[in-house]
C-alpha cells in the first residue's frame, strides 16, 4: 500500500529543470538583448480530434461552449488569448493549451470528439524580442515575414532538425512546442542560433 | 639616417580611390610586414607595395602575379591566417584587408623566389596533359608514387585542427531576388522595391556598385558612385528591401531555391564573440533577376602568364577603386575598345602607357583618338607575340598579324614595360542560370555565351545578359525588376534612369590564340596551355567535357571563369567546327568555392543529430549510468557502482542480470513508441494492422501483436492494451516508433479512410519503467495506491489505471525479460518522481536499476525476437510465430506473406546457438556454415542475429540466430564464421528459449 497521502501532489518536473539558467546569454548589445526566452510550465495540453466533417463541426461548437474559444476551421490558425489557446494541428484536430489549473481533459469530457492528454509530452518555449524572426529564419524554411506569418498563425515544421509546433502570439512573440525528449537539445540549438543577438533567459 | 624607411605603398596614387587613407592597416605576406588601407583587398595592398610575385603555378611552378580583381582570380591563391583558422587557396583579390592579416604564398619550397619545383617548368616538354596518369597508372606501385605526385602538383595545405568558428543557416523568402548589385541589379532592385515587392539583393562585394566602383564613368554628369549611393539610400528606406553584401549566390536549384554564402566575419581577423563566420542562405524567391555581371577573358599568347600581365578591367579597378598603379610602364593588348579605355585610365593615373596593341585592323570607337592624342603608340591588326622577364614582366614583343590571324605578318617591336593589360572581351556570368539546366547560347557579337531561355522564374539582365554598355545595363535591369514585380501583381513603373557619358565603341574581334612559339596559357590556374588542348584533340578528346577532364581545363577554385571560352574555342578551331557545335561544359553548383563548414551550418559535433532524453535521464546520469545511443535516444547501457569504471562493465552487467533474475530490477522503457488509438472502428483497425486477432480483447487487458509490412515481412511487434471501450494504447519497439506511426497514418489517410479511427503518438507524454524479477510484485504493491496486484486481480497481460502517490499511473503486467514483471507508465513530468519512489520502495527487496545490456541479455536468454531478428528479412514463420498469424481475417501483408519464397520450408528459422567449447563468443552477424574449411562460394545455412556474450545464469555465452531446418536441427553443430575478425566458432543448435521455457516465472 502507498505510504503517502495523495493530498499534496509533487510538482511537475520540467524537461529543462537545471538546464535553463536565468540571466543573459550570448552577445551584449547596447539596446539590450535582442531576444528573450522563458519556458511556459506547467501547461495543460489536450489534443481534440474528430473523424468526420460533421463531427468536427460539432466538436468546434461544443468546445466553444465549454471553453469560450472556438477552434479555427481554417488550417494553420490559432485562436484564443491563451486561457485557453486553441491551435490547429491538422484536419479536424486541434491542441488546446492553457496554464495548468484544472483537469482540462475532464473539462472537455462532454464533447463528442476524441481527447488525448499531451500535457507532459511537449516543452513549450516562449521567445520574443526584436530579433525573434531572425532566429526563426535560422531554424525553419517558413516565410517569417510578419505579413505572411503574423499573430494567430501556427505551423508545424522542422526547426534545427526538430519537429516543432510554432504559434505566433504577437508580432514579435512566439510559442514553440517541442517534444519533451528533445527539449534540451532544441534549447541548445535555439540559444546557439540566437547567441549573436543576445538572449535574456528567465 | 631617416627615422623610418618609407618605400611602403610606393605604387599608391596620391589621391582618389575607394580607400580610407586615415585607416592604415598593417599586414604580413610571407612573413614580411606591409601597410595597406581600409578598403584594400590583399591583392591591391600587395600591388600598392610593389609586390608582383604572389604565387607559383599549379603544375610547372611558374612565377605568377595578381591577374584579376575578383573571384575569377586564377593565380593569386594564398594561405590565409595562421593556427586553427588557417585556410588554403583563398583568393587574394577577394580578401578584404584587415589589421593583422597574415597570408602566405603556396605551392612553393623553400620560398617563393627560389622554388625548387620550378625544375618541372624546364622539364615541361616531358609533362604533357595526362602525363602522370599515362606514366604511372597501371604501373606497379602507383599507390606509392601517388603521394609524391600529389605533393608536387598541388595547392595549399589545410589545417587539421578543428574549426573554431560558428557557421549557420538562414531561410529567406522574397518576391524578387536580385543577384548582383551592379548597375543592372540596382536598377532592378529600385524598380521592384518601389512597387512594394519584397526584394532581396545579393552583392558579392563589401558594398553595392559592381563595376561602377571600378570605372570612371559619370551618370547624369556626376560620378557614378554618387548615383549608387543615392539608390542604396533609397532602397534602405524601403521596409521590404534587403541588401546582403559579402554574399555570393552560388547555386540555383529546383523550385526557385537559390543558395548563397554570406561572409559575415571573413573581413575580420577573427569573428566577434558569438558572431558567425559564414552563413548559408536558402532563398525561396518568386522571381529572380540575375544581374551577375561578366568576367573579362584573357588573350592567349606566348608568355601570357608572367607577373605583370593582368586583365585590363582589373588594371582599371586597381587604378580607379584602389588608387594603385599596377605598374610603371604599361602596354595594353586588346581585341576591343576596352584597350583604349584602359590606356586612358592608366595614363590618367600617371602610368606611362607605351602602346595599345589592338588585334583589329579597324573599326575603332571614339576613344582611339584620345589615346593617340596622348602620344601612345597604337598598333592595329597586331598582337603580343612574346613576353620577357622571369619573376616579373620586363618587356613584350608586338607584331602585326596576318589578316586571318593565323600567322605573324610583320617583324616584332619591343616595348620595355612592367605591366601588360589584356582584354579578350567579356564572358557573361551565366553560372546560376546554367545550374537550371538551360543550355547557354553562343553570341558571336560578344564572342561569348549568353544565358539560355528559362526557367520562367528567372531573367538575366545587364552584362550577365551580354549588355556591355552602361546605359543598356541600367535599362535592362530596370525593365527586369519592373517585369518581375509586375508579374507578381505589383504595380510597377520603370524608374527614371540616369544619362551615361559613354563614347561609341566598335565591335570586338575574336582572337582565341596568337600564333607563335612558347607557352601560351589558356587556364592559368591549372597550367593548361594551347599545346595541351591541341594534344587532347590529337588523342581524340573532342568533347569539351572530355577536354576538361583530360587536361583539367576549367577546374580549380576559379572553375575556368577566365579560361573556359578560350579553351573550347581553340578546341572548336582544332576540330574545324563552330563554337556552338563544340559547346560548353555543364554548369554545376557551387559556382564559387564554399567551405564544408558553411554547408554543415552548425550541424556538427554534439549537434550532428538531435539527442533525445527520457524523463528519467537526470536520475540515470546522477546514478552512474553509462549511456548508449538507441536511435536518437540516450539510454542507460549499464550502471557503474561506486568505485567502478569502464573496465568493470562486465561485472556491472552481470550484477544487473543476476539481481533482476533473483530479486528485482528496474529499467527505463520510456523510449518505447506509444500510440493512442481511438474510435468506434479501433478494434477493426488493429485486426487489420496486426497478424493476430483483436476483436475479443476485453478492456483492461493487453495482447502481444505482430505487424507485417505489405510485402509479408515482419515489421514490428509490441503490446497493445485496451484501456477504454473505444480506446487502445499501442506500444512499438524503440527503433520503429516513428515508422509504425507513419505506417498507421498512411493506412488511415489513404487506404482505409472509411474507418472511424484516429491515431496519435503519445510517446513523449508518458514516462515508463519496467519492474522485473521475482520480487517485483511486492515492490509494486508498496508503490501503488490501494491497487490489488495479486496474480488473480492483476493476471499476466492485465492492465490497470491506478495512482502512485496520488498521480495517475497505468500498470501493465507484461514482460520482456521473462520474469514476473510490470510496466508502470506515468505522465512524463512525474516519471522521475515515481521512479525514485519505486527505487526507495524496492530497497529492502534488493532492487537495482538495469540498462540495455542486461535487458538484451535477458531477452536473448528468453529467446525473444527484437531488433536483430526483426531485420526486415524475416517472416512470422522464421521467428517461430507462424501460429499467431490468423488465416481467418485480412491483415496487412496477408496476401504477400504466402508468396513462394516466404513459405519455402527451407528458409532459415529461429534457433538458439551455444558454443561447443562453452567459452567462445559467437558474434552477431556471424555466418553459419557446415564446413569451416570449405572454399568459397560457401553454402550459407543461416546467421547469428543476437548474441549475449555473458549469461550469468548459464555456464556459457548464448546466441540466437536463424538456421536452415530450424528446430529440426536441434542437437546438430555448425560453424559460426566472422571473416572480418577471422573468427570461427563451433556452435550447437538448441532451443531458443534458454530460460524458464515453461513460463512459470512469467505467470507465477
Amino acid at each position: 500500500m502507498a505510504d503517502q497521502g495523495a493530498d499534496v501532489l509533487p510538482a511537475r518536473r520540467s524537461a529543462l529543470e537545471g538546464v535553463l539558467q536565468p540571466g543573459p546569454f550570448g552577445a551584449g548589445d547596447f539596446r539590450g538583448p535582442g531576444l528573450a526566452l522563458r519556458e511556459r510550465h506547467p501547461l495543460s495540453l489536450v489534443e481534440i480530434e474528430a473523424t468526420s466533417r460533421s463531427g468536427a463541426a460539432q466538436l468546434c461548437e461544443q468546445t466553444s461552449g465549454i471553453l469560450g474559444v472556438s477552434p479555427s476551421e481554417r488550417a494553420n490558425v490559432a485562436t484564443g488569448s491563451g486561457r485557453p489557446r486553441i491551435i490547429w494541428t491538422g484536419r479536424w484536430r486541434w491542441l488546446v493549451v492553457e496554464p495548468e489549473w484544472r483537469d482540462l481533459s475532464a473539462a472537455l469530457a462532454p464533447t463528442a470528439g476524441i481527447r488525448r492528454d499531451l500535457s507532459h509530452g511537449r516543452t513549450v518555449l516562449r521567445i520574443s524580442g526584436r530579433r525573434v524572426r531572425q532566429v526563426l529564419m535560422k531554424g525553419a524554411p517558413i516565410d517569417w515575414h510578419p505579413g505572411a506569418f503574423g499573430p494567430g498563425a501556427c505551423a508545424q515544421t522542422l526547426m534545427f532538425h526538430h519537429s516543432v509546433l510554432v504559434d505566433c502570439r504577437e508580432t514579435d512573440r512566439f510559442d514553440l512546442f517541442v517534444a519533451r525528449g528533445f527539449a534540451r537539445d532544441f534549447l541548445e540549438r535555439l540559444l546557439d542560433a540566437g547567441a549573436e543577438y543576445g538572449w535574456s533567459l528567465s | 639616417m631617416f627615422p623610418f624607411r618609407s618605400p611602403e605603398q610606393s605604387y599608391r596614387l596620391p589621391e582618389g580611390g575607394d580607400i580610407d587613407r586615415l585607416a592604415p592597416l598593417a599586414f604580413r605576406f610571407d612573413d614580411r610586414r606591409y601597410i595597406g588601407y581600409q578598403g584594400d583587398t590583399l591583392a591591391s595592398a600587395l600591388l600598392a607595395n610593389g609586390v608582383r610575385l604572389v604565387g607559383r603555378s599549379f603544375k610547372y611552378h611558374r612565377p605568377r602575379g595578381v591577374y584579376s580583381a575578383g573571384p575569377e582570380e586564377p593565380n593569386a591563391l594564398v594561405e590565409l591566417r595562421g593556427g586553427d583558422r588557417h585556410e588554403p587557396n583563398t583568393r587574394a583579390t577577394t580578401i578584404e584587408l584587415h589589421a593583422g592579416l597574415e597570408a602566405w604564398s603556396q605551392n612553393r619550397w623553400p620560398n617563393l623566389l627560389l622554388d625548387i619545383m620550378q625544375v618541372t617548368n624546364l622539364a615541361s616538354p616531358l609533362l604533357p596533359a595526362g602525363f602522370y596518369y599515362k606514366t604511372f597508372m597501371g604501373m606497379p606501385g602507383w599507390r606509392f608514387y601517388e603521394r609524391f605526385i600529389r605533393k608536387a602538383a598541388g595547392l595549399g595545405k589545410p589545417t587539421s585542427a578543428p574549426d573554431p568558428d560558428r557557421y549557420d543557416r538562414m531561410h529567406a523568402f522574397c518576391d524578387v531576388l536580385v543577384v548582383g548589385a551592379g548597375p543592372a541589379g540596382l536598377a532592378a532592385a529600385l524598380a521592384a522595391g518601389r512597387s512594394g515587392a519584397r526584394v532581396l539583393v545579393l552583392e558579392e562585394g563589401d558594398a553595392p556598385g559592381g563595376r561602377l566602383r571600378a570605372e570612371r564613368e559619370a551618370l547624369d554628369g556626376v560620378p557614378a558612385r554618387d548615383w549608387v549611393d543615392r539608390v542604396v539610400a533609397e532602397l534602405g528606406q524601403l521596409p521590404d528591401v534587403t541588401i546582403l553584401t559579402r554574399t555570393t549566390g552560388f547555386g540555383y536549384y529546383d523550385g526557385t531555391v537559390i543558395a548563397a554564402l554570406e561572409r559575415i566575419s571573413d573581413h575580420l581577423s577573427e569573428p566577434d564573440p558569438f558572431s558567425v563566420r559564414q552563413r548559408l542562405w536558402h532563398i525561396r524567391a518568386s522571381r529572380v533577376v540575375l544581374a551577375t555581371g561578366a568576367v573579362e577573358r584573357p588573350l592567349v599568347f606566348a608568355g601570357n602568364d608572367r607577373p605583370g600581365v593582368m586583365l585590363a578591367g582589373a588594371a582599371r579597378t586597381y587604378v580607379n577603386r584602389f588608387a594603385v598603379r599596377p605598374g610603371n610602364r604599361a602596354a595594353v593588348f586588346a581585341n576591343s575598345d576596352d584597350g583604349y579605355r584602359t590606356a586612358l585610365d592608366l595614363a590618367g593615373a600617371g602610368v606611362e602607357v607605351r602602346a595599345v596593341i589592338d588585334c583589329r585592323a579597324g573599326g575603332h570607337g571614339a576613344l582611339r583618338g584620345r589615346v593617340e592624342e596622348l602620344g601612345i603608340d597604337c598598333l592595329d591588326g597586331a598582337a603580343v607575340t612574346a613576353t620577357h622577364g622571369y619573376l616579373a614582366l620586363t618587356g613584350i614583343e608586338a607584331a602585326r598579324l596576318s589578316s586571318d590571324g593565323r600567322s605573324i605578318a610583320g617583324s616584332p617591336r619591343h616595348y620595355s614595360v612592367d605591366l601588360l593589360a589584356v582584354s579578350g572581351g567579356w564572358s557573361p556570368n551565366i553560372h546560376l542560370q546554367g545550374h537550371t539546366g538551360t543550355p547557354p547560347v553562343y553570341d558571336p557579337g560578344i564572342a561569348g555565351f549568353l544565358p539560355g531561355a528559362g526557367p520562367d522564374a528567372a531573367v538575366s539582365a545587364g552584362a550577365a545578359a551580354g549588355a556591355f554598355s552602361l546605359a543598356e545595363c541600367l535599362r535592362q535591369g530596370g525593365q527586369a525588376g519592373c517585369d518581375a514585380a509586375g508579374m507578381l501583381g505589383f504595380r510597377c513603373t520603370m524608374p527614371e534612369l540616369p544619362a551615361t557619358d559613354e563614347p561609341p565603341v566598335g565591335a570586338l574581334r575574336p582572337l582565341w590564340r596568337v600564333p607563335g612559339n612558347g607557352k601560351g596559357f589558356v587556364d592559368l590556374q591549372d597550367d593548361v596551355t594551347v599545346a595541351d588542348i591541341e594534344l587532347a584533340h590529337r588523342e581524340g578528346y573532342r568533347s569539351v567535357e572530355h577536354l576538361k577532364r583530360y587536361t583539367t581545363l576549367g577546374m580549380g577554385t576559379d572553375q575556368g571563369r577566365t579560361s573556359n571560352v578560350n579553351g573550347l574555342a581553340i578546341m572548336a578551331e582544332e576540330r574545324g567546327v563552330g563554337i556552338p557545335e563544340a559547346g560548353i561544359t555543364r554548369f554545376r553548383p557551387p559556382a564559387v568555392p564554399v567551405a564544408i563548414g558553411a554547408l554543415a551550418a552548425g550541424d556538427v559535433g554534439q549537434h550532428f543529430a538531435p539527442k533525445r532524453r527520457t524523463p528519467i535521464h537526470d536520475w540515470h546520469e546522477a546514478n552512474g549510468a553509462v549511456f548508449d545511443h538507441a536511435g536518437l535516444w540516450l539510454r542507460p547501457q549499464y550502471y557503474l557502482g561506486p568505485g567502478e569504471d569502464q573496465n568493470d562493465m562486465d561485472r556491472a552487467i552481470a550484477r544487473e542480470v543476476t539481481t533482476t533474475r533473483s530479486a528485482v530490477g528496474l529499467v527505463d522503457v520510456s523510449t518505447l513508441g506509444k500510440i493512442d488509438i481511438q474510435g468506434s472502428d479501433a478494434a477493426e483497425f488493429l485486426n487489420r494492422v496486426y497478424v493476430n486477432g483483436w476483436k475479443t480483447l476485453p478492456v483492461g487487458r493487453a495482447r502481444y501483436g505482430l505487424m507485417q509490412r505489405e510485402d509479408g515481412i515482419v515489421f514490428d511487434d509490441g503490446t497493445t492494451s485496451r484501456v477504454g471501450e473505444l480506446s487502445y494504447f499501442m506500444t512499438t519497439t524503440t527503433a520503429n516508433a516513428g515508422p509504425v506511426m507513419s505506417h498507421l497514418e498512411e493506412l488511415l489517410q489513404i487506404h482505409w479512410r472509411d474507418l472511424d479511427v484516429a491515431v496519435a503518438s503519445v510517446t513523449e507524454h508518458w514516462g515508463a519503467m519496467a519492474l522485473a524479477g521475482p520480487r517485483s510484485r511486492e515492490v509494486l504493491a508498496r508503490v501503488v495506491d490501494g491497487l490489488d496486484v495479486s496474480n488473480e486481480a492483476l493476471p499476466f497481460m492485465g492492465v490497470r489505471d491506478t495512482t502512485v502517490s496520488g498521480l495517475h499511473a497505468r500498470v501493465f503486467r507484461i514482460s520482456f525479460s521473462g520474469e514476473l514483471a510490470y510496466e508502470i507508465a506515468v505522465p512524463a513530468d512525474y516519471a522521475q518522481f515515481v521512479w525514485e519512489r519505486v527505487v526507495d520502495a524496492g530497497e529492502s527487496a534488493g532492487l537495482i536499476p538495469y540498462g540495455t545490456e542486461a535487458m538484451g541479455i535477458m531477452r536473448i536468454e528468453k529467446g525473444h525476437a527484437a531488433g536483430g531478428e526483426l531485420d526486415g528479412r524475416t517472416t512470422a514463420d522464421d521467428l517461430g510465430m507462424g501460429r499467431m498469424v490468423s488465416s481467418r481475417k485480412f491483415h496487412v501483408g496477408h496476401a504477400m506473406s504466402r508468396r513462394e519464397g516466404l513459405t519455402d520450408p527451407n528458409r532459415a528459422m529461429l534457433v538458439g546457438l551455444v558454443p561447443v567449447d562453452s567459452v567462445s563468443r559467437p558474434r552477431a552477424g556471424s555466418i553459419l556454415v557446415a564446413d569451416p574449411a570449405a572454399q568459397p562460394p560457401v553454402d550459407k545455412l543461416g546467421h547469428v542475429s543476437s548474441s549475449a556474450w555473458l549469461s550469468p545464469n548459464l555456464p556459457h555465452p548464448v546466441a540466437i540466430g536463424f538456421v536452415r531446418g530450424g528446430k529440426d536441427r536441434i542437437g546438430d553443430t555448425v560453424w559460426a564464421m566472422f571473416p572480418m575478425k577471422n573468427e570461427t566458432i563451433e556452435v550447437r543448435i538448441v532451443d531458443p528459449v534458454f530460460y524458464d521455457p515453461d513460463g512459470e516465472k512469467l505467470h507465477g
